[in-house]
């Protein structure tokens, strides 16, 4: 049987493992019974519902049984959500060799 | 004496947590500490008489000479040379309580810790210095409370890069319902009345280990430092991320779903104290 091929979460993607119950009426993909909605007739991924709402803000007009849904609650309250929020800056913080250097320099002394 | 000269707070609050511990015991003492230290310091051992000293000041070879040698003994932390070498004109007994440095292999470091009378390594579980006695991490005590209070603390040390993050961080983490505070580590001395459930901030030698033994999560983002190497000892002890969305990640899912931290034994000041008591 197929698994759900859907990675939305409620925050953050993840994998889904269980068992898919039909497909995605616009990308086609596999989807379980968490993560499938109604669309008019048929069914829709949440992913796939995320970019129509986001991409057709007049859709959530059209989709407001979605409002009351955890899967969409930010893209009903705040539009900036998912947009990329950190820079450059941010993301070199992270990085593996961000921590060596001045190894041998004995005249900095701040932070020792 | 005891001689906690060096560039960040780290050091003056070792020497504090040390000199206090040493006073409670009857020993009296005296503390060597840098200006960026004096008030973390003075908030930690309000009854130990300091001296404050730039690290990098030209007098320190002529103080150290005319001072130190007048002690007892001298408890020197992190550099058993001494921030200019001036620890090796003197004579007086020399312990050093000394946690991870870089720069272990260095001849000047080898040099330092060869004319120390006895030397214990406050964080063996680095594996980083061989031949010497091994305690375990110390630190103080930062929580007054029992159960956590559910919150997210991002702590800064004046890092304007880490302070930029957290505002943005901070506001997501906000907009989903948690509660964030932040302080800073260069501030009075941390303590919290109630724990936080997850601390994110760099991974110092205090921060990291007080929060180790407060039970606290850590997640660390390691800051470059030219003597510790704050990744090293977040990979070990505290939790590190490879990006900023891997990091909300983790701090939503501690929130949401609680669980307890593992961390490792860490020590008193007061085993401190105790050990040099017995090296005296």
């Amino acid at each position: 049987m197929n698994r759900c091929r859907e990675t939305a979460g409620i925050l953050f993607k993840r994998k889904c493992s269980a068992e898919a119950v039909g497909t995605c009426s616009q990308c086609h993909k596999p989807i379980c019974q968490t993560h499938g909605r109604t669309y008019w007739q048929s069914v829709a991924c949440v992913s796939c519902l995320r970019d129509l709402i986001k991409s057709q803000p007049q859709q959530k007009q059209s989709q407001a049984h979605l409002r009351d849904d955890p899967y969409f609650y930010w893209y009903y309250v705040d539009d900036h959500w998912y947009d990329e929020p950190y820079g450059m800056d941010d993301y070199r913080l992270f990085d593996e060799d961000g921590g060596d250097f001045g190894a041998d320099d004995y005249s900095g002394w701040e932070g020792t | 004496m005891v001689y906690a000269l060096g560039g960040g707070q780290g050091h003056a609050v070792r020497g504090a947590g040390v000199a206090a511990a040493l006073q409670r015991r009857g020993l009296e003492a005296v503390l060597w500490i840098s200006p960026s230290g004096r008030r973390m310091a003075e908030g930690l051992a309000t009854d130990v008489p300091t001296n404050v000293i730039t690290s990098h000041d030209e007098r320190l070879p002529t103080l150290a000479r005319q001072r130190l040698n007048q002690a007892r003994a001298i408890v020197v932390d992190t550099f058993p040379e001494g921030v200019m070498e001036e620890l090796s004109a003197t004579d007086t007994t020399r312990l050093a309580l000394l946690r991870y440095r870089r720069d272990a292999a260095s001849i000047r470091f080898r040099r330092g810790l060869g004319a120390c009378t006895s030397v214990l390594d406050l964080e063996p579980n680095l594996d980083w210095l061989q031949g010497v006695e091994r305690l375990a991490p110390v630190a103080r005590r930062i929580i007054q409370g029992a159960d956590d209070d559910g919150s997210v603390c991002l702590i800064d040390g004046g890092d304007t890069p880490l302070a930029e993050l957290y505002d943005k961080l901070g506001a997501r983490l906000h907009a989903l319902g948690l509660a964030v505070c932040r302080r800073s580590s260069t501030g009075p001395p941390l303590t919290f009345g109630r724990a936080p459930r997850v601390v994110v901030g760099p991974a110092g030698y205090n921060l990291t280990y007080e929060l180790a033994a407060a039970g606290i999560h850590h997640l660390a983002i390691p800051r470059p430092r030219p003597f510790d190497d704050q990744g090293l000892r977040a990979r070990a002890v505290a939790e590190t991320f490879a990006r900023p969305e891997a990091l909300e990640e983790r701090i939503v899912d501690l929130c949401l779903r609680p669980v307890p931290r593992r961390a490792p034994v860490v020590r008193s000041y007061d085993d401190v104290a105790a050990w040099v008591s017995s090296q005296l």
